[in-house]
């Protein structure tokens, strides 16, 4: 099974630059263009978020793009850059200071090329533990041995200081099933029983983990929550990889994400394919043979899979979803306001397609673009032919699978939906079938935590928002959002499964293992974070602006009987005491180190007010109107959402 | 959860159906009447108990009708304990709407007692709204009369909160784009395309959009003699401009319903300061001679 993944990496000098794909450095003679054309107003810096930019002068900046020396402060403020583009739309003369950052990032080495320290290195070490032994134990691992070409030490011994290790006690949980979590463990030394929840809540076996093995990769690469449960059965030694430290290695060594990406979607695959109906009494063997000549592609959001004039281009072959949901359509003829586009169904995880057709029975082509992020396994027809032969059963449940599929699409057409709202209403069979595809196509089944408010019991007191600024020091809600039905689903984060705003090269932000997705003291506030939400449930605030600012004796007097005073109770808990979480942020508080005060601007979301007991909004609202709650739960599974008809 | 689709109005069959999604009440309706219930009925045997043997010219709020006073007067404290949570002592335990069904159902039967108090007098018989009846008996049947009122207004305030918030949400669902807020939103960028494509065109043109922008409501008439290479625009701006009308007429909808759930909250807010001041003065006219008497403040 091989795989895909749409971005080049190839340059030691592009880790941590994932946002930022298929970036060029400039030319020498280009930097030196843009440095003759800078004029010194400084505003790019101003504009950058690093705090370090503050203490950088321009002037020294520039001498260090184009002269061999850099001093230690560029350098610090280089590796500094997460590249985030803030500096490029201020600058008056048109220089793309990120492109020059880039070239100086360029000539300082990668940070895992430099030495090790090594007193850190020995304080990571358990007792009775040398680092050669770690060290050796660590190269065993498949997906360091698996590595081409190898892995140097340098780089194996800053993964284990940006790594935690430690020791699991006999009978000690090393991985919680439900549990969120974005590190990789490697078992270095001991044994470990992996376990999953059956039907009745008990545990059920499922496999001996082995020194030399590893488990939390789905975790780690896809943002899903732990599939299963695993305890130590001896005193057992493992690496806990963190997910930035794992990124820089495989963006380091491709080779090493490939192996992964091969091996958790081969297992999720095999999986997948052993629950579906559809490949029932296919014996193991075949499937994996089956497995073996698939292909893997990934894709990011908004990503055209399939575009209609591709179905003859398309090998014949079967597309599966792994996971993520896609629209399929069809354009329309072109009207007054151009080629209108005819939602002709939604297809999620298990679903399936042939080649560019929906298997809607017209033989007509689809075109088919992702509405989360994908990742869809291409099987040949070649490799499915023998399949039909072998089980005839598996062939009529192809047909039968078929029928439905047409049956459904003409359930759930959609009619045209024209890119200009028309004057005249809807009829009520499209407004409400509108309204619930939304749910969908919208993103608002892929949330875990989503906020919404029934407006039939909403006064629109706004007390919700203000509870949460009176906690937070920013609101991090806004009521403002899409309607369906009686119910607004609120501008907050929804703590999705796969969150495409956990991509920081500063762990700026994280996911507790309860699931919230929270911004760490780590934030620099660049925004990158706040573009790739989908849902604009990001927001990038000033400093000054998230803090309190100080009031006069008459306006805290006014304010006492306009506003009230006081917050909504609930004693914050020191996060996950054992858990190795970065702290969370709270900008309700003034800083209280010279990191905090050179902060210009941070990132504010919803984190469902984690760390307290409760959440603001839902505690103040008089009216029990706010209210969070898991979409499938509420709304209902996808497969119900889209079958209901109008 | 349930589900359902509700029509939005019988007399309104061309708007489409909304789906509703039920959220569960809090429990603590069930839990706050069942206690209110409980206590006024034991209240109501107590009080029936104690008025056996009573004079019929016993005057109302004395003798064994006195401790009702009390008890009503704690229990309006208690009521009185939900703007202190909404307002000043937030860190209080329990969600807000758990005060407030607290608040509605003590409070209604606070005035209840207030009647048991007074034996119904000047509710059921003895009606005299003189001022000097009112005032009478210490500002007895005054503060009866306050209490009773302010509770009453409790009634309407919920019976315009469930009616207009729900006017509220059929405008949310039906005008495409949402609360008022996001409408206000979009009402601007509806008036930026406007402007937009106005920009450049011919003085008719640009007059018509004018006059359009003034006149809320329909488009005035006639259309202006445009040039061919204008007219596209001008189909697109009759568009934009429809829009922004329906969009306007749903706005001041859901602006009105936010405006009168405002002004009874200030109504019921200023009987509610009213109300008190007059129970204190009452309790402080009725009471504080015997108590002073009784801290031998007073001969």
């Amino acid at each position: 099974m091989s795989s895909s993944k749409p971005f080049p990496l190839a340059n030691a000098s592009l880790v941590g630059l994932e946002h930022r794909p298929g970036i060029r450095a400039l030319e020498p003679e280009e930097v030196r263009f843009e440095i003759d054309m800078c004029i010194g107003c400084n505003r790019c810096m101003q504009a950058c978020p690093v705090p370090l930019s503050s203490s950088v002068s321009i002037a020294d900046l520039n001498a260090a793009t184009t002269t061999p020396t850099i001093p230690p402060s560029i350098a610090a403020f280089t590796h500094d850059c997460v590249m985030c583009g803030l500096c490029v739309p201020v600058c008056p003369v048109g220089d793309h200071r990120d492109l020059l950052m880039l070239s100086l990032k360029k000539r300082l080495d990668v940070p895992w090329d430099g030495p090790v320290d090594p007193l850190s290195l020995l304080s990571t070490l358990p007792a009775n533990w040398t680092a050669e032994q770690v060290l050796s134990r660590v190269r065993v691992q498949p997906l360091v041995a698996a590595a081409t070409p190898s892995v140097p030490d340098q780089h194996l011994w800053h993964l284990l200081l940006a790594s935690r290790l430690h020791v699991a006690a006999p009978g000690e949980v090393v991985m919680r099933e439900g549990d969120f979590g974005h590190s990789l463990s490697c078992i270095l030394d001991g044994n470990c029983s992996l376990s999953s929840t059956g039907p009745n809540g008990t545990l059920v076996p499922l496999a001996i983990l082995h020194p030399g093995e590893y488990l939390g990769e789905q975790g780690a690469l896809t943002g899903q929550s732990r599939t299963a449960t695993a305890t130590a059965l001896s005193p057992v030694l493992v690496l806990e990889i963190p997910e930035p430290a794992l990124h820089t290695l495989m963006q380091l060594h491709p080779s090493v994400r490939q192996f992964l990406m091969r091996k958790t979607h081969a297992a999720s695959l095999e999986s997948m394919l052993k629950r579906m109906a559809l490949f029932q009494g296919v014996a193991e063997e075949d499937l994996r043979h089956l497995i073996g000549m698939t292909h893997v592609t990934y894709f990011d959001r908004s990503v055209q899979v399939f575009a209609e004039e591709d179905m003859n281009r398309r090998p014949p072959s079967m597309y599966l979803l792994l996971d993520g949901f896609v629209k399929v359509t069809r354009g329309s003829v072109r009207g007054t306001h151009g080629i209108s586009e005819r939602i002709l169904a939604y297809r999620q995880g298990g679903d399936y397609f042939v080649a560019g057709m929906d298997l809607l029975g017209d033989n007509r082509p689809v075109a088919v673009t992702t509405i989360t992020r994908t990742s869809i396994v291409e099987i040949p027809y070649a490799v499915l032919s023998p399949l039909f032969s072998r089980y005839p059963e598996l062939s009529q449940r192809f047909q039968a699978r078929f029928e439905r599929y047409r049956e459904a699409a003409q359930a759930a057409h959609t009619g045209s939906v024209p890119a200009i709202r028309l004057p005249q209403m809807p009829s009520p069979e499209e407004f409400a079938r509108t309204s619930l595809r939304t749910l969908v196509g919208d993103g608002v089944v892929e949330g875990t935590d989503v906020l919404v408010i029934d407006l039939d019991r909403c006064v629109h007191c706004n007390e919700c928002e203000e509870a949460c600024t009176r906690r937070h020091g920013h609101s991090r809600m806004n009521r403002t959002g899409m309607v369906v039905g009686n119910i607004s689903v609120v501008t907050a984060c929804r703590q999705c499964q796969d969150p495409v705003c956990m991509l920081c090269s500063r762990a700026g932000i994280a996911r507790l293992p309860s699931g919230e997705v929270y911004i760490t003291e780590s934030c620099i506030g660049c925004g990158i974070c706040a573009e790739r939400c989908p849902y604009d449930n990001i927001e990038i605030v000033d400093m000054a602006e998230a803090l309190p600012p100080t009031t006069s004796t008459w306006d805290r007097f006014s304010r006492f009987f306009v506003q009230g005073a006081g917050k909504e109770y609930g004693r914050k808990h020191l996060p996950m005491a054992g858990v190795a979480t970065p702290p969370i942020l709270d900008v309700s508080k003034p800083p209280t180190d010279a990191y905090g005060l050179m902060l210009k601007k941070v990132a504010v979301k919803c984190d469902l007010c984690a760390g307290y007991g409760n959440q603001a909004c839902v505690v103040a609202c008089p009216t029990g109107a706010v209210l969070r709650t898991n979409p499938t739960t509420f709304f209902g599974s996808t497969e119900e959402i889209l079958s209901r008809r109008g | 959860m349930s589900l359902a689709t509700k029509p939005l109005s019988p007399h309104r069959p061309d708007l489409p159906p909304r789906r509703l999604w039920t959220v569960s009440v809090s429990k603590s309706w069930w839990w706050w009447l069942l206690l209110s219930i409980v206590t006024y009925a034991g209240m109501h045997l107590w009080f029936l108990q104690r008025m056996r043997h009573v004079s019929p010219h016993q005057i109302p709020g004395t003798g064994p009708m006195s401790i009702f006073g009390w008890l009503s007067l704690a229990l309006m404290a208690l009521a009185t304990a939900y703007t202190l949570r909404r307002r000043y002592l937030r860190m209080l335990p329990g969600q807000a709407q758990d005060w407030l069904w607290m608040h509605i159902w003590v409070g209604a039967i606070s005035a209840l007692v207030a009647l048991l108090h007074a034996n119904y007098d000047h509710i059921f018989y003895n009606i005299n709204l003189s001022l000097p009846s009112l005032l009478s008996g210490d500002a007895g049947p005054l503060s009866g009369y306050a209490l009773v009122l302010l509770a009453l207004s409790g009634v309407v305030g919920r019976l315009l909160d469930r009616g207009y918030a729900r006017v509220m949400s059929r405008e949310a669902t039906t005008n495409g784009v949402g609360i008022p807020q996001a409408v206000e939103r979009r009402i601007t960028e509806l008036e930026a395309m406007i402007e937009r494509l106005s920009a450049g065109k011919s003085g008719a043109f640009q007059q018509y959009c004018h006059r359009a922008m003034q006149e809320s409501g329909t488009l005035p008439a006639p259309s202006p003699p445009l040039a061919s290479q204008e007219q596209a625009d001008f189909h697109r701006m009759v568009e934009v401009f429809a829009d922004r009308t329906r969009l306007l007429h749903s706005l001041s909808q859901q602006r009105r319903a936010t405006q009168i759930m405002r002004w009874w909250r200030i109504a019921h807010i200023t009987l509610a300061i009213f109300t008190v001041l007059i129970v204190c003065l009452h309790v402080g006219i009725a009471a504080g001679p015997g108590l002073l008497r009784r801290l031998h403040l007073l001969h």
